[in-house]
C-alpha cells in the first residue's frame, strides 16, 4: 500500500497537459477543432494544402433559385449553432457509446437535445463528420506517403531518438566493456554478464563502434546525431498534420458529393461540410450509408473564420519592444522574441492558430505595487476585460487582460513593454499558462 | 460559457464561476470521481470539494486549460476519498487493481526511502513525453482515470488483449524508465 501511495501521489501530480490529451481524445465531437487548427497550422506554415479554394462559400439550395449559385446567401442568425466551447470536450466523457442515434444517423448529444425541443421547422447549422475508417485512413496517400508510411517511419525515428538519449547516459557504463562485468569500473558499478549482454544487443554494435571509439563515449556526436534526429521527428510530425488535414479534406469533399444529391442547403468551408436545414429536412434527407456520418450543430466562430486570413492587420513597422519582457506562447511553446518583428509575426500566428475558437488575445502582466490603478493606467490598450490580484508576499500585482482582436494595437504593446513598473508580460490565446 | 470567462469570474471572486463550472464540467468531475469511488454520495462531495478546491486556488492559479485543472483536482480529491474509505475496509475495483499492475514498476520502500512523489511524478512526466500517443493515453486512462481495460477496448475500438500487452509493454517501460533513473533496485 506504501507504494501505490507513492504512485498514487505521483500520478496526480503529472502535467496537466496529459490529462488534457486523454480528454479531449475521449471527446470524439471536439475533434472538429482538431482539424481546424491543423489546417491552420498548415496555413500558417504556407505548406502543400492550398485551401484557398476551400474557403469560397457555394451555396446549393433546395429550391430551384438557389442551387449551383454562388452568390446565394443566407441569413446565418437564424440557425440554431451550438453552444459549445470550441476548444472542449462535450460533458459527456463517461459515455461509451457516444452518438445519438436519430432517423438513422449518428448524432451528437447537443444535436440530439436540440431536435428533442424543437418543432420541425427549427432551423439547424450542422456539421458532417465522416466517421474515421482505421483501414481507410491509414492507406490513404498524401504526396505519394501513406497515413501508415508517415506513421511507421515517424514511429522509427522516435524509436532512435530514445535510444540515442538512453545511450547518452548508458554509453557512460559501456565503454569500459566487458571490465563492466568482470573487473568492475572504477566507480564501482559492475554489473552482471546477463544484463550487460542484453544491454549490447538492445543498442547495437553498430551504435557501440559509432559512438564509443578507443574506449570514449563520443558524448557530443551522440547529441548532435539526437538533434537531428529530433529535426527529422518534428518534419515527419509536421508531414503527418498536413496527411490528416488532406485527408479530412478529401472525406468532407467526398461527402458533399453525397450531400449535394439530396438537394439540401449545404456549404464546404475550411474543408468541413455544413448542412443548413429544418428539423424536418433532416428527417426527410435520404442517402445510403447515413451510418458513415456523425452530425452535430455547427459552431458559428469556425464556419465564420476563413482560414487564410486573420482578422486583423497588425502594424509591422513598430519597433523598441522591451524584448527582455516579452514571452509569447504559441502552438504549445513560450517563445522569447528577439527581434521586433518576431513580436508581431509571432502574434499573427497565434491568431491564427486559435482564431477558430476564440475572438480575443489574452494577456498577462506582471507589475510592480507602483502600478496602483492598472484598469485606468493600462486603458491605453483598449482592452475588453481586465482583473488583477495582488500577491503580496511576492510584491507584485499579477493582471490578466483580455483584448479583442480587432482592437490589438502594436503600438499599445510597445508602450505597455517599456512601462517600468512592468516586469513581465505573457501573451497567447486564452488560457496560456502563467508564469511561475 | 467558455473557459475564460468562467476563470474571470474566479478571478473577479464572482460565485457564478462554480456554477458555471458545475453546468460545463460537473459530468466530467462526476465520471472521473465515480470511475474511482464507485459510490454516488461520495461522488456528489466530491464534486463539491472540486469546486471548492478550484475557488480556493483560482486566482492566484490560472489554469491553462480549465478542464484539465478540474479533472486534476477531481482524481485527487477522490483518490483522497477512496484511502479514506479503505482504511478499515480494502478496496477491490479498478483502482486497486490498475494500482496493483504498477506495484512491478515501482520500488520499495525500503529501497529508496527518499523517493517522492514529486520526485516520482516528475520522472513520470518524462516518461509519459517519451511514449506515442496510443501508449500514454492506454496508460493515462488505465493508470490515472483508472478506467476498466474492457472499457478502453470499447473507447478505442480494438481487442482487450490488445490493450493488455500495450499496458505489460508500458509497464516493461516504465519499470527501465525508472532503472535507468537509478531508482530502481539493481539487478
Amino acid at each position: 500500500m506504501i507504494n501505490n501511495t507513492l504512485l498514487q501521489d505521483a500520478m496526480g501530480m503529472i502535467d496537466e497537459e496529459f490529462i488534457e490529451e486523454i480528454i479531449e481524445n475521449s471527446a470524439r465531437p471536439s475533434k472538429k477543432l482538431t482539424w481546424q487548427r491543423i489546417a491552420a497550422v498548415a496555413a500558417c506554415l504556407c505548406l502543400t494544402v492550398s485551401i484557398a479554394t476551400l474557403t469560397s462559400i457555394f451555396f446549393r439550395g433546395n429550391t430551384p433559385s438557389n442551387t449551383s449559385d454562388p452568390d446565394f446567401s443566407i441569413n446565418i442568425d437564424q440557425y440554431i449553432w451550438s453552444t459549445e466551447s470550441t476548444d472542449n470536450m462535450s460533458v459527456e466523457i463517461a459515455v461509451d457509446d457516444w452518438y445519438a442515434a436519430w432517423n438513422g444517423w449518428s448524432i451528437t448529444s447537443e444535436l440530439y437535445q436540440t431536435l428533442e425541443n424543437t418543432d420541425d421547422q427549427a432551423l439547424l447549422a450542422i456539421i458532417v463528420e465522416t466517421k474515421s475508417n482505421g483501414n481507410n485512413m491509414m492507406k490513404f496517400k498524401y504526396n505519394g506517403t501513406t497515413y501508415e508510411e508517415i506513421i511507421i517511419e515517424q514511429s522509427k525515428l522516435e524509436q532512435k531518438y530514445n535510444k540515442l538519449i538512453e545511450f547518452y547516459k548508458v554509453g557512460e557504463w559501456l565503454k569500459y566493456g566487458e571490465a563492466l562485468y568482470t573487473t568492475g569500473i572504477p566507480d564501482g558499478e559492475r554489473w552482471s554478464k546477463q544484463l550487460y549482454d542484453s544491454e549490447v544487443a538492445y543498442y547495437g554494435q553498430e551504435m557501440l563502434d559509432r559512438y564509443i571509439v578507443n574506449g570514449e563515449l563520443l558524448s557530443d556526436k551522440i547529441m548532435q546525431d539526437a538533434e537531428e534526429t529530433q529535426q527529422q521527428i518534428e518534419a515527419q510530425e509536421q508531414l503527418l498534420k498536413d496527411c490528416l488535414a488532406a485527408y479530412h479534406k478529401q472525406n468532407s469533399i467526398d461527402a458533399e458529393e453525397v450531400f449535394v444529391k439530396t438537394g439540401v442547403t449545404h456549404c464546404l468551408k475550411n474543408d468541413s461540410l455544413y448542412l443548413f436545414v429544418s428539423k424536418q429536412e433532416l428527417e426527410d434527407i435520404k442517402i445510403l450509408n447515413k451510418s458513415k456520418y456523425i452530425l452535430g450543430l455547427a459552431r458559428k466562430r469556425v464556419f465564420e473564420v476563413d482560414a487564410d486570413e486573420l482578422p486583423v492587420e497588425l502594424d509591422h513597422n513598430i519597433s523598441g519592444f522591451d524584448l527582455e519582457k516579452m514571452h509569447l506562447y504559441y502552438d504549445g511553446k513560450t517563445i522569447q522574441p528577439t527581434s521586433d518583428s518576431q513580436v508581431i509575426t509571432t502574434i499573427e500566428n497565434i491568431i491564427m492558430l486559435d482564431q477558430y475558437a476564440y475572438d480575443h488575445l489574452e494577456i498577462h502582466v506582471d507589475s510592480t505595487f507602483s502600478l496602483t490603478d492598472p484598469k485606468n493606467q493600462l486603458n491605453f490598450l483598449k482592452y475588453d476585460t481586465i482583473y488583477h490580484y495582488k500577491l503580496n508576499k511576492s510584491q507584485i500585482i499579477s493582471i490578466h487582460i483580455n483584448i479583442k482582436y480587432e482592437n490589438i494595437d502594436m503600438q499599445a504593446l510597445q508602450r505597455l513593454s517599456n512601462m517600468e513598473e512592468i516586469t513581465y508580460i505573457h501573451i497567447g490565446s486564452t488560457l496560456t499558462p502563467i508564469p511561475g | 460559457m467558455e473557459d475564460y470567462k468562467i476563470l474571470d469570474l474566479f478571478w473577479s471572486r464572482n460565485e457564478q464561476a462554480i456554477t458555471e463550472s458545475k453546468n460545463k464540467y460537473g459530468t466530467l468531475i462526476c465520471s472521473i470521481a465515480f470511475n474511482i469511488l464507485r459510490n454516488r454520495q461520495d461522488t456528489e462531495e466530491c464534486e463539491n470539494d472540486t469546486y471548492i478546491g478550484a475557488w480556493n486556488t483560482i486566482p492566484p492559479t490560472r489554469p491553462q486549460k480549465l478542464s484539465a485543472y478540474l479533472a486534476k483536482l477531481s482524481r485527487n480529491i477522490a483518490i483522497t476519498k477512496f484511502r479514506a474509505n479503505n482504511t478499515k475496509k480494502r478496496g477491490g475495483g479498478e483502482v486497486a487493481a490498475s494500482l496493483h499492475e504498477l506495484d512491478e514498476c515501482i520500488p520499495d520502500q525500503s529501497q529508496d526511502k527518499a523517493l517522492a512523489a514529486e520526485q516520482l511524478s516528475s520522472i513520470l512526466n518524462e516518461f509519459l513525453a517519451s511514449l506515442s500517443q496510443n501508449e500514454r493515453q492506454i496508460f493515462m486512462r488505465r493508470y490515472w482515470k483508472c478506467d476498466a481495460i474492457g472499457g478502453i477496448a470499447k473507447h478505442l475500438g480494438c481487442s482487450s488483449s490488445k490493450v493488455k500487452m500495450t499496458l505489460l509493454r508500458t509497464r516493461e517501460k516504465l519499470r527501465k524508465f525508472l532503472e535507468q533513473e537509478g531508482i530502481f533496485y539493481d539487478k
